[in-house]
């Protein structure tokens, strides 16, 4: 009996050594640690950047390294040092000199574009965010239910231009922007909040814009539910995109993108993430050559040229009917994917106020954008999803 | 007429033709000759060609013609009225004015009131766009017509029009401020200026409104005449000076007008073309000034729309900015070479 | 007769924003063909508005103007034109027009839509350029020409106007004393010529006088005095209107003198020119020059060879009128 009793204290003994000696169980998603041990490791939970170019990370034990490009327009990539909270300041030396310190996890969080919402939902933490640019453009549920209860407040209301001063005065644990090239966010960061730039707009691929899930976890401790909540969704958009790509070439639709204002078509670049996913879901895009990564403008004649015989146009948008499309610009008429009909916006979700959830959604969700690009483009192949964000423009 | 003025002005008129030909066989995409040929001639082909050709270059072409011409009266009437060789034809704050109206409906507040308006008339798109400017230039130019039918000094009329416009443009900046980005974007767009948002349904309206304003622009030639020895003598000779003055104005900022709606803001013609055309012709006499400033304003609107395909398949120049960049050091040019110094009075 | 132009108890001025402050009143004045007037009258006294008036370039304030009969205020601006040519002061700057074309714009009021020339029209204007003398300029360009041609091609452009009444406000005053004069015989010319007549308003009051066939004399507080200059000069109004502490008008010459003597009488002996001149120069230097001399007046004979002075005990003489003045300053200096 005695030595079963002692047998249970020796293993509770190595369990709390264990412990306290080197290895943990998981991040801290809330709070911070109460002792420092230099050779612990507080990031058990570690993910990997798969499919998204413009960021990445680095462990150090009691820090991260996140390294993010394209934060400023043509700038240099910024660095992000993310020390966990109760844990001293690590020495910051070489290209780590100067970087933005931010504590981790945060526990009071801006957010700038209302494409950083999503991200704090899927990982279900939006009980840290205190601060949104514009009230009324949020369309997540439980953010306006926050909002509603007076927990956020807004701080770019009039023209999105920040109001520097509510910034600095609600002092928040971290800013998301979408750059850093602002300079008011300069004045921000040396006011002491930390400012961070979210570049997933710039990826060129759907899956890499969703990843960027990854990094707001990363502020968050958070990079186990992450991985699986990414991980579900990556493999949802491989298998359908498997499946829609293996359909031979010559059934794959030539599709066009964009609309015309006053004979310049604005389009999505060849290198978009509006590209790949045409690509993804087993189309044929006109511009797939074009250079660009974002949108483009074209010469209405060139889009002619290029796309009158498409049979598949999307993205488009702001039409009532397909006769009202041509009282606005009769030479729509010379599509051929218009006089089919063939013509899909993704509005169906689109409120009266013109608000659209298929901005914030969409990004976290490319699946459900390539299922209903698969469902366009080859109907027979997911008969049983029913469309999330697109629908034809009606003929009247 | 002299036989060296004719012989300039039919060769003007050779010049237009072959701006305008050039004009149809150059274009973003690359298209032979023959099938532009084809396309024109309407001879039934294959492929996009003569769709682009005839529903494209044609009504574009078209309209920067009108536009051109339109412009270069206007801007005559203007310098000569005014005895001012920097007016044109928005200085009566035609072109701010035109601006609010658009910035109402694209950015900002109007945008309800533009959702609403559509679906109560239906008029959405472009044509809301064109129509609010036209409200919006008529609005100003209103304004600055009574407040100024008190006054006899047309250079105080002519301050009077860019105080205002001035005014207007600190509005039209608010809205701008405070909109969202994406608008602005289009906001930005309307403001390059462009011919290849009139098709030939918009030409139907457009091109009635500015041939007819031209015509009547150009029965003003003896009064315009009379103007070069100043308002007194004018009237010593028969003119009924304020009538011809409100007339003129209204006719030259209507035009203005007119164009700004359809094709956006389009800067530096109105000033220059009857600028090179008094330098070319070296005369002052209207009888021979306005059909040059009209075939002068047709070429130079050809011209600029060609220059701003350039960059060809990468996009396009904003016609603005093509308009400014080839007016400025033609004018100078011409300042220089007549050595005299700009203008009369 | 039906005059060119009559006034019935017109009354000119001009309108504040309360009242009408009338400049002159109860003027009735008549021209006739073939007739040139002269307005005189010192500065700021009227005359711009009493001819801006007549030729309704600004209302009158009560009373009517009838030009060949009819009432100004029911003639269209056109059929103005048509009778009625103006030249102003203001020099005017146009650029890059043939003297010809500035011409061919008096034909306002007679050419078609767009400025059409007829025939007509071109014998018009060649007839105008050959009356004012500017054929030699017809093809000059008109900015590059002198004052007193462009002054002259304005004539020529109202004349244009195939008008039975030219009215010109101070057409010389930029002009030297030859255009001057040039000008003014040429109005008289016209006058002579043809079935025109001619009102002008000018400074200069002696070639007035010598070339004006009626003169209109406005008198300081608004007084008309109309006439034949020499009946004006007689009854001594002219020399009321012009008159001032410095100036004297001499009737005998139509002309004004400086009054400068305050350094006693003198008289001048001889005969002719030379003993005109010798008065001039005693005037200049400050004599009142009588033929009546008193005892103790200075002396001056005038001569072929020149002058000699006696006067208490010296005597000068000299050979030109310089060394006279020169002489006349240092008796000056001395006493």
């Amino acid at each position: 009996m005695a030595r079963a009793f002692v047998r249970v204290l020796l293993l509770c003994v190595v369990a709390t050594t264990a412990q306290t000696a080197g290895g943990r169980a998981a991040n801290v998603t809330t709070g911070c640690v109460d002792r420092f041990d230099p050779a612990v490791d507080y990031f058990p939970d570690k993910l990997a950047i798969e499919d998204a170019v413009d960021v990445s990370v680095e462990y150090r034990q009691s820090y991260k390294v996140v390294t993010v490009s394209d934060a400023t327009e043509g700038g240099p990539p910024e660095r992000y040092v993310l020390a966990q909270c109760g844990t001293p300041a690590p020495q910051l030396t070489g290209d780590l000199a100067g970087a933005q310190v931010v504590t981790v996890p945060v526990t009071s969080f801006f957010a700038f574009s209302t494409t950083h919402l999503p991200l704090l939902a899927d990982l279900d933490r939006m009980d840290v965010l205190t601060g949104v640019a514009q009230h009324d453009a949020v369309m997540d549920p439980k953010a306006r239910a926050r909002i509603k209860a007076g927990q956020v407040i807004e701080f770019a209301r009039v023209g999105l231009v920040i109001d520097v001063e509510r910034v600095v005065a609600a002092k928040p644990s971290l800013l998301m922007a979408t750059g850093t090239s602002n300079a008011t966010l300069s004045v921000i960061r040396q006011a002491g909040v930390p400012v961070v730039a979210n570049s997933e707009w710039r990826e060129p691929t759907a899956l890499g814009r969703a990843e960027w899930l990854k990094y707001m976890a990363l502020f968050l401790n958070e990079e186990r539910r992450a991985q699986a909540v990414y991980g579900v969704m990556k493999r949802r958009y491989r298998s359908l995109s498997v499946r829609a790509t293996a359909r031979p070439v010559a059934e794959w639709p030539l599709v066009m993108t964009g609309r015309s204002t006053r004979g310049l078509f604005s389009i999505a670049g060849g290198r978009s993430y509006v590209a790949a996913l045409i690509r993804d879901a087993g189309g044929r895009y006109v511009w797939a050559d074009n250079a660009s990564v974002g949108f483009a403008s074209v010469d209405l004649e060139a889009q002619i040229q290029r796309a009158a015989d498409a049979d598949i146009w999307i993205n488009g948008g702001g039409w009532k009917n397909l006769a009202a499309m041509t009282v606005d610009e009769p030479r729509y008429a010379a599509f051929k994917a218009y006089r089919q009909g063939q013509v899909w916006v993704y509005e169906r979700r689109e409120t009266a106020t013109g608000a659209n959830d298929y901005w914030s959604r969409s990004v976290t969700r490319p699946d459900l954008v390539l299922a209903d690009l698969v469902k366009i483009f080859h109907p027979t192949l997911a008969p049983e999803h029913a469309f999330e964000w697109y629908m034809p423009v009606p003929a009247r | 007429m002299t036989k060296r003025e004719a012989l300039t002005l039919a060769g003007l008129v050779a010049l237009v033709c072959a701006v305008f030909l050039l004009s149809l066989a150059l274009g973003s995409t690359a298209i032979p000759l023959r099938r532009v040929v084809m396309a024109l001639l309407g001879t039934p082909s294959d492929g996009t060609a003569a769709l682009v050709v005839t529903t494209i270059r044609l009504p574009r072409s078209v309209t920067a013609m009108l536009a051109g011409a339109s412009l270069g009266i206007a801007g005559l009437q203007m310098q000569t009225l005014f005895r001012n060789p920097l007016a044109d034809p928005f200085a009566l704050g035609i072109s701010s004015g035109a601006s609010l109206g658009v910035a109402l409906v694209v950015l900002g507040s109007g945008y309800g009131a533009a959702a609403a308006f559509d679906s109560a008339t239906g008029i959405r798109g472009d044509a809301l766009i064109t129509a609010a400017a036209i409200v919006g230039a008529a609005l100003v130019l209103g304004l600055v017509l009574i407040v100024s039918s008190r006054i006899a000094n047309p250079t105080t009329v002519l301050i009077l029009g860019l105080m205002f416009g001035y005014a207007v443009s600190a509005v039209v900046t608010v809205l701008v401020g405070a909109s969202q980005p994406e608008r602005l974007a289009q906001w930005a767009q309307w403001g390059f200026g462009s011919f290849s948002g009139v098709t030939w349904q918009r030409l139907q309206l457009f091109g009635p409104l500015t041939f007819f304003g031209v015509l009547i622009a150009a029965a003003t030639t003896k009064q315009l005449n009379a103007l070069l020895l100043g308002e007194s003598y004018a009237r010593s000779m028969g003119l009924a000076v304020r009538r011809a003055r409100l007339l003129t104005m209204l006719g030259a900022s209507v035009l203005g007008a007119v164009v700004t709606a359809f094709c956006g803001p389009i800067s530096f013609l109105g000033i220059a073309v009857p600028h090179v055309c008094r330098g070319l012709l070296s005369t002052s006499d209207h009888r021979v000034l306005v059909p040059a400033v009209v075939l002068m304003g047709s070429a130079g609107a050809l011209v600029a729309q060609i220059v701003s395909l350039l960059p060809g398949g990468a996009g396009v120049l904003p016609l603005n900015a093509v308009t400014s960049l080839m007016g400025a050091p033609v004018v100078v040019a011409v300042l220089l070479r007549s050595r005299r110094g700009a203008f009369a009075g | 007769m039906t005059p060119a132009l009559r006034t019935r108890d017109l009354a000119v001025g001009y309108h504040t924003r309360r009242t009408r402050r009338a400049v002159l009143e109860h003027v009735n004045l008549a021209v006739y063909s073939g007739e040139l007037v002269c307005l005189l009258g010192t500065n700021g006294i009227g005359k711009s508005t009493l001819l801006r008036t007549l030729a309704r370039m600004q209302p009158a304030l009560w009373g009517s103007v009838e030009l060949g009969g009819a009432d100004l205020r029911s003639i269209t601006q056109i059929d103005l034109a048509r009778r009625l040519g103006v030249v102003l002061t203001e020099r005017v700057a146009v650029e890059a027009l043939p003297v010809r074309r500035v011409v061919e714009l008096g034909r306002y009021p007679h050419s078609g839509w767009f400025g059409r020339i007829t025939d007509r029209d071109r014998m018009a204007v060649d007839w105008a350029i050959d009356a004012v003398g500017a054929r030699h300029l017809a093809d000059r360009d008109f900015s590059r020409l002198s004052d007193g041609e462009r002054q002259r091609v304005m004539i020529g452009r109202a004349l244009a106007q195939e008008p039975v009444l030219l009215v010109l406000d101070e057409p010389t005053a930029f002009l030297d004393l030859p255009s001057r004069v040039e000008l003014v015989g040429l109005l008289r010319r016209l006058t002579r010529e043809r079935p025109l007549a001619v009102v002008v308003s000018t400074h200069d009051l002696e070639l007035a006088l010598r070339t004006a066939d009626v003169v209109w004399l406005l008198m300081p507080g608004g007084e008309l005095v109309t006439g034949a200059p020499e009946d004006v000069v007689l009854a001594g109004t002219l020399a009321q209107a012009f008159e001032g502490r410095q100036i004297r008008f001499h009737p005998e010459e139509r002309s004004f003198r400086l009054l400068t003597g305050d350094r006693g009488e003198a008289v001048v002996h001889g005969a002719g020119l030379r003993a005109t001149l010798a008065a001039a120069v005693l005037e200049r230097e400050g004599y009142a020059v009588s033929n009546a001399a008193a005892a103790a007046a200075l002396a001056v004979h005038a001569h072929e060879a020149g002058w000699w002075v006696t006067n208490d005990d010296t005597e000068r003489s000299g050979a030109d009128f310089a060394s006279l003045a020169a002489f006349l300053r240092g008796r000056r200096t001395a006493s």
